[in-house]
């Protein structure tokens, strides 16, 4: 079954690289998000492997079949790689319905004329579109163009399916539930799913696996809690989560196998990991996920209430010491006077270091030194 | 893909070579021997032979003139025939891109501009001439060699003002004068035969005549004062500074016929009768001083690579007939065959036209060999004037 | 790099459809260009058999032809043989096809532009008639305006006093420089491209978004200011494009001056390129052909240079819904007025063709028949065979279908490999050989007509199995005519994102079939279009073809026999029948597919 191996992948344009030296492996039905800020080589990526775009050198095979190789001078055009592919603008042909959108597909391939009105019909259904058969793409709002681009896209039933932010042009409403749906089709087709998408939500709530790039370079490549509790370094850290992760300045010192002593916030903390690590002493960043900074009469620091931010479930709030502002989000919905002085406290053992070059070196507790 | 464009890019090879079937290489070297015999049948031996040549393909002609396309040969000879009308520069290019490059594109030319046709056809051996025995006895020896198939004429003609105008140009020194500006003609930068009527002004011959109606007009004799060569460069240049160049002959006639009374041209006879002429004076038939106009020639000459130079002949020798040259050029008014048993139409004479040999004592004709002696000065400087009105 | 590795690159290189589209569409193009020119610069560079005659009588040389000698150029530009010669021949000539050039573009970015913004931006009355009638003058020959421009102005008080139009009926007698010289060519070439504005500028201005100007109306700019801060320069690239492309039109345009300049002594360089031409000093006419090309790249590349950095401007957005049309004071006398204009501008023209075409005696409506068109017997009365009427005349009828057969082989190899050179240039754009073939392909809308026929002429005594043949007119005349077809097939492929080939090439859709199921349906109204304007190009010409072909086989040369031997009613009667033939194809087409000619040309 396919499974798809990408090995030293690079593609330039002239001096520019946009792809740089990439290795990959998408096990047979994973959903694999490739996330990043644009520009960062996600999109080619994935038209690499759809066979959409020539990669400057490297390899990649789908399903053990090399598909490219600059080595070997083999390129297995798109056509031939049986795959699927939702463009971000849908690409549906403007001059033809809904019904012969989906069934071009069909017919390309010598389906019999009888085949195709069953699995168009088939696809109309499940895609809640049947109305629509006779409609042109320009007659459907943008919701329904997506879902007839998907059903275009499914039609042939194709092993794997590479969407490239298919979702960016819906409402944020319509956004919703068309990841439920994807995530529902994912698992009905068993197909292998790849996914091109800059908005971190999205990966996290639909991918089995997150491949997070940055300027071309890969900077982690796991399933989504891993990136977002242990992400590799302060770019990852950054990207995933919302709201982001609060970094704190420190500076460390006394560091032992697994423990040191951190200065922030104007006070000392000794943090403690599990496994030993490694750090200078000195400047490093404490990463925090605001859901570790609960606020409580009881609290061990001091802050003052910049801003609140309720948003009914929950609520964020801006905490302000000294000169740093940290967010921390709290279940429910508070209420706090600006200004007003407030206590909270570090939790968890998902605090995490980060050394001067912004790796991330371990996680652990921190609890205010006595 | 590529398959298709090598499929493609053969197919139009294949097609245009059928298609360019009549594009071998001719080079006929029996054209000369041919031509020899020729001039030694009568029309009925040259008929048959012409026949038996040319069964049922196309003789082709290129000619200066679209009269060459009438039917009445093929009705009278069984010959079919195809016309090109090249004009007087591209009818020589046509013969350098053919004949020079040994490419048989034509059989018979008929052709103006005496220049070109010495030297450059008849100086690179492209055309043969031929002179038909039925009609040599009645043709000038002047005209026989290149054989001058018929002369047209260029008049001075004037809007009579429905005939209240009488005796408005009687000396060819009027035209120079201020109150003749804007006298049309078609340029000479565009036609080879006006150009060459304006150097054959330039010869000894022309001064005389000039100088004689210098003083009729001015009652002076005229002196030269270093402006000009001689006087004929004098009459010129004022002409020409005079003239209103018209892209056609035809627009001329017409712009004269319906125009002011007093307006006046140089043009092409031929076109008198398609207007208004009711309106308009030949000056000469009142009595012109100097000259009437100008006589050019129409030359036929069998190409040297001809396919079928006794149809060529043939082709030829119907123009210097009778029936032949009615039918082309002689129902028409202006037109003068060279061969002087045919005489101008009573039709034409009631209108203004005259016999050839009245043209021939009032009109410049054209003199090939003065032109050739002194062509490349005087048609500079000419041409220079006229571009630079 | 191995060897293995460069031929598996230039294996997989010419896999791609547009790789090979664009590699053979420049080799086709660089051969059917480069070598013309280059036999240009030769036949400049060389005497030919008569200039050397001529030369070497001048100066005193032994030059033979085909011999190297820079006595061409230096002769017409710089010989002060008789006076001026190189003034008379060259300079001055050149400086009035400037000066004509440029007040034809100030002209027709004038009307064309003032047109547009009426449209797109007014309520003046009319909008329907206006817009539809405004591209005839384009789709006409020039020359019919030329020719009615003499027939209505001409006075007794100008050249022989033929009366026209204009005096027979008030008795007002327009002064000399009205009638011929600069003035009228200026204006009558100008007219002709206005509609070429009108389209280019009133595309961008339909396509503005209407908030551009909006924002500056809430800022509380007046009217004239956002024409002046906002609206002009959006519209300036198509504005700079419009100039160029007339100016370089109009410095090779020879009927026009020949009708109304001409007569006024008014000679621009196409017209003495004639001259040389026919001249004894052939050799010249090369130089000249030579500075026209010359000048026509020099504008192209001006035109690119402005409009490359520029191009971004011109990004539409099409989302400008409601546009708030400005009111027209005496918007009725105002449109009244256009329609008038138009009336004589457009509609006129046709008329007087018919009225000319019906009369007996030329010039006099009393003596109206319709003989000319129905006569079933020879037409007698002229003292050449006229044959039959128009409607029953086998030879117009067999020229008018060598004519229609031509028009429509050109336009369907134009219009494809507009298509074909369309999809290769936007699919490798920014790629060098794309850019060069974009401009290759515009190169021969530089070359003069009758250079390009004579160059043609040369080429074909070469390759023999050229000669004489159908193939060869189309041949040249759809390189003649490529231009705009590529033009229009670019433009309208780069407005299809590459998703859309993608999501077929995706489902396994061979390249025929994404072109001619996908690609070609969605632009179909561009794609149109690019076959209809060398139809309505090939239709009408003359001075390509005069050299090639023998006279009868096209409609255009039995045309020019009938003027020449002054049959106007025959003459009159065919030019209606040509122009009726080229609205009648626009208005079906345009019904029929929704294309039209402004789409040809650029507009969207």
């Amino acid at each position: 079954m396919p499974e798809i191996l990408l090995k030293n992948v690079t593609k330039k344009w002239g001096g520019f690289t946009a792809v740089e030296n990439l290795n990959l492996e998408i096990e047979d039905g994973a959903f694999i998000t490739l996330l990043g800020p644009s520009g960062c080589g996600k999109t080619t990526t994935l038209r690499m492997i759809a066979g959409l775009e020539t990669p400057s050198s490297g390899e990649i095979l789908i399903d053990g079949k090399v598909v490219f190789s600059s080595e070997q001078g083999i390129n297995i055009s798109a056509a031939k790689r049986d795959i699927g592919f939702l463009f971000q603008n849908y690409a549906l042909w403007p001059h033809m319905t809904v019904y012969q959108n989906i069934a071009f597909g069909l017919e390309t391939l010598k389906w019999k004329k009888s085949d195709i009105e069953k699995r168009v019909a088939e696809m109309l259904e499940t895609l809640q579109i049947t109305q629509f058969a006779q409609r042109y793409p320009s007659e459907l709002s943008g919701g329904q163009q997506q879902r007839v681009a998907i059903a275009r896209t499914l039609a042939p039933s194709p092993k794997v399916l590479f969407m490239d932010e298919p979702l960016s042009n819906l409402d944020a409403k319509l956004r919703g539930e068309m990841r439920t749906e994807l995530k529902r089709l994912h698992a009905d087709t068993g197909s292998t799913f790849v996914y091109v998408t800059h908005d971190q939500l999205e990966a996290m709530t639909m991918a089995t696996k997150i491949c997070l790039m940055k300027e071309g370079v890969l900077q982690q490549y796991d399933p989504p809690l891993k990136v977002y509790s242990l992400p590799a370094n302060r770019f990852v850290a950054d990207f995933v989560g919302n709201p982001t992760m609060n970094f704190i300045p420190a500076s460390v010192k006394n560091v032992s196998e697994k423990s040191a002593l951190v200065t922030m916030l104007g006070e000392s903390f000794d943090f403690v990991s599990e496994t030993p690590f490694e750090i200078a002493e000195g400047n490093a960043t404490v990463g925090v996920r605001p859901e570790y900074l609960p606020i409580s009469d009881d609290g061990a620091i001091h802050g003052t209430a910049y801003s609140t931010l309720p948003a009914g479930m929950e609520t964020t709030v801006k905490i302000k010491v000294g000169n740093t502002i940290l967010s921390s989000v709290m279940f429910g919905s508070l209420d706090y006077a600006t200004d007003s002085n407030l206590r909270f406290t570090i939790t968890g053992n998902m605090i995490l270091l980060f050394d001067k070059n912004e790796k991330c070196v371990a996680h652990g507790t921190m609890v205010k030194h006595k | 893909m590529k398959k298709l464009i090598v499929l493609m890019l053969m197919a139009g090879i294949v097609f245009s070579c059928f298609a360019g079937g009549s594009s071998e290489k001719a080079q006929n070297s029996g054209v000369q021997a041919a031509v020899k015999a020729a001039e030694k049948m009568t029309w009925d031996e040259l008929l048959q032979k012409a026949k038996e040549e040319i069964g049922d393909n196309e003789l082709v002609i290129y000619g200066t003139t679209s009269r060459v396309n009438e039917k009445t040969f093929t009705e009278k000879t069984g010959i079919k025939i195809k016309t090109d009308q090249p004009d007087d520069t591209q009818i020589y290019e046509k013969m350098q891109a053919e004949i020079g490059n040994g490419i048989y594109g034509a059989d018979v030319f008929v052709t103006t501009d005496s220049f070109n046709l010495v030297n450059l056809a008849f100086a690179n051996s492209w055309v043969v001439n031929y002179v038909p025995a039925d009609a040599k006895q009645y043709i000038a020896d002047s005209d026989q060699n290149p054989l001058v198939a018929l002369y047209y004429d260029r008049l001075f003609i004037y809007n009579n003002g429905n005939g209240a105008l009488k005796n408005y140009i009687t000396n060819v020194w009027q035209v120079t004068e201020p109150a003749f500006k804007g006298i049309e003609m078609k340029s000479p930068l565009l036609e080879k035969c006006s150009m060459n009527f304006l150097i054959t002004l330039t010869s000894p011959k022309w001064q005389a005549v000039l100088a004689d109606a210098y003083k009729a007009y001015y009652g002076k004799e005229w002196v030269n004062d270093g402006t000009y060569t001689n006087i004929s460069y004098e009459w010129i240049h004022k002409f020409i500074q005079n003239c209103a160049f018209i892209n056609k002959d035809s627009t001329v006639a017409k712009d004269l016929a319906n125009g002011n009374m007093g307006a006046s041209g140089l043009f092409l006879f031929e076109k008198f009768r398609g207007v208004n002429h009711a309106n308009l004076t030949v000056a000469a038939n009142e009595g012109i001083e100097g000259f009437a106009g100008f006589l050019y020639p129409i030359y036929s000459v069998v190409a040297s690579n001809a396919k079928y130079p006794y149809a060529a002949c043939l082709y030829i020798s119907y123009l210097m007939k009778e029936d032949g040259f009615r039918a082309l050029f002689g129902k028409d008014m202006g037109a003068y065959s060279t061969n002087t048993s045919v005489k101008v139409a009573a039709d034409a004479l009631a209108i203004g036209d005259q016999e050839f040999s009245f043209w021939l004592e009032n009109c410049v004709i054209e003199d090939p060999n003065y032109i050739s002696s002194v062509y490349a000065q005087a048609y500079t400087k000419i041409a220079g004037w006229c571009a630079g009105k | 790099m191995t060897k293995n590795n460069i031929s598996n690159r230039v294996l997989s290189y010419f896999t791609k459809p547009s790789n090979v589209i664009v590699v053979a569409f420049l080799i086709i193009l660089l051969t059917c260009i480069v070598y013309p020119l280059y036999s240009v610069l030769n036949l400049s560079l060389t005497v030919g058999q008569m200039d050397s005659l001529m030369y070497n009588s001048l100066f005193g040389l032994h030059l033979k032809k085909g011999d190297f000698s820079l006595l061409n150029i230096t002769m017409l530009m710089f010989g002060k043989f008789e006076k001026d010669y190189s003034i008379s021949f060259f300079w001055s000539p050149l400086w009035n096809s400037i000066r004509m050039s440029v007040y034809a573009s100030a002209i027709a970015v004038l009307v064309g532009g003032v047109i547009a913004w009426l449209i797109t931006r007014s309520d003046i009355k009319y909008k329907k008639f206006i817009s539809a009638v405004f591209v005839f003058p384009y789709i006409m020959p020039s020359w019919t305006l030329a020719l009615v421009w003499k027939n209505v102005f001409a006075n007794s008080q100008v050249g022989t006093g033929v009366v026209g139009m204009l005096e027979s009926l008030t008795g007002i007698c327009v002064p000399s420089w009205f009638v011929y010289g600069i003035f009228p060519c200026s204006l009558v070439m100008g007219i002709h491209y206005a509609p070429f504005a009108y389209i280019l500028i009133g595309g961008i201005l339909r396509n503005m978004d209407a908030n551009l100007e909006e924002a500056a109306t809430i800022l509380k700019a007046d009217r004239w200011r956002i024409i002046r801060k906002v609206t002009l320069p959006i519209v300036m690239p198509a504005l700079i494009s419009t100039v160029l492309l007339v100016f370089s039109s109009t410095m090779a345009s020879y009927a026009v001056p020949v009708f109304v300049g001409s007569p006024g002594n008014f000679y621009v360089l196409s017209t003495m390129l004639r001259a040389l031409y026919s001249s004894s000093y052939s050799g010249q006419s090369y130089v000249m052909t030579l500075v026209l090309v010359l000048i026509g790249v020099g504008m192209l590349s001006l035109n690119q240079a402005v409009i490359g950095k520029r191009k971004s401007f011109t990004t539409v957005t099409g989302k400008s819904g409601q546009v708030s049309y400005v009111k027209l004071k005496g918007n009725t006398l105002i449109s009244v007025i256009m329609v008038v204009l138009l009336f004589f501008m457009a509609i006129f023209p046709i008329f007087s063709f018919a009225l000319e075409s019906l009369c007996e005696v030329q010039g006099d409506y009393s003596t109206l028949t319709l003989k000319f068109w129905l006569s079933r017997e020879p037409i007698g009365g002229f003292h050449i065979a006229v044959g039959e009427g128009i409607l029953f005349n086998p030879t117009i009828w067999k020229a008018l279908g060598g004519s229609i057969l031509l028009s429509l082989v050109v336009s369907l190899v134009v219009g494809t490999s507009g298509f074909l050179v369309g999809y290769g240039v936007s699919k490798k754009r920014g790629s060098r050989a794309a850019t060069l073939l974009s401009n290759v392909a515009f190169f021969p809308y530089l070359i003069p007509s009758m250079a390009f026929g004579s160059i043609f002429l040369a080429v074909s005594t070469k390759l023999l199995f050229l000669r004489g043949t159908f193939f060869l007119l189309v041949l040249v005349a759809s390189i003649k005519y490529l231009p705009f077809a590529s033009r229009s097939g670019t433009s309208a492929m780069m407005q299809l994102s590459g998703e859309i080939e993608e999501a077929a090439i995706i489902v396994g859709a061979p390249w025929i079939t994404r072109m001619t199921r996908i690609l070609f349906p969605i632009q179909k109204s561009s794609f149109i279009s690019g076959y209809l304007l060398p139809f309505v190009s090939c239709i009408r010409e003359l001075s390509l073809f005069v050299l090639l072909t023998t006279s009868g086989t096209l409609i255009t040369t039995l045309l020019s026999y009938f003027d020449e031997r002054n049959v106007v009613q025959m003459s009159n009667g065919i030019n209606l029948l040509i122009v009726l033939i080229v609205l009648i194809v626009n208005f079906t087409t345009n019904k029929l597919t929704g294309a039209s000619i402004d789409k040809g040309i650029g507009g969207n």
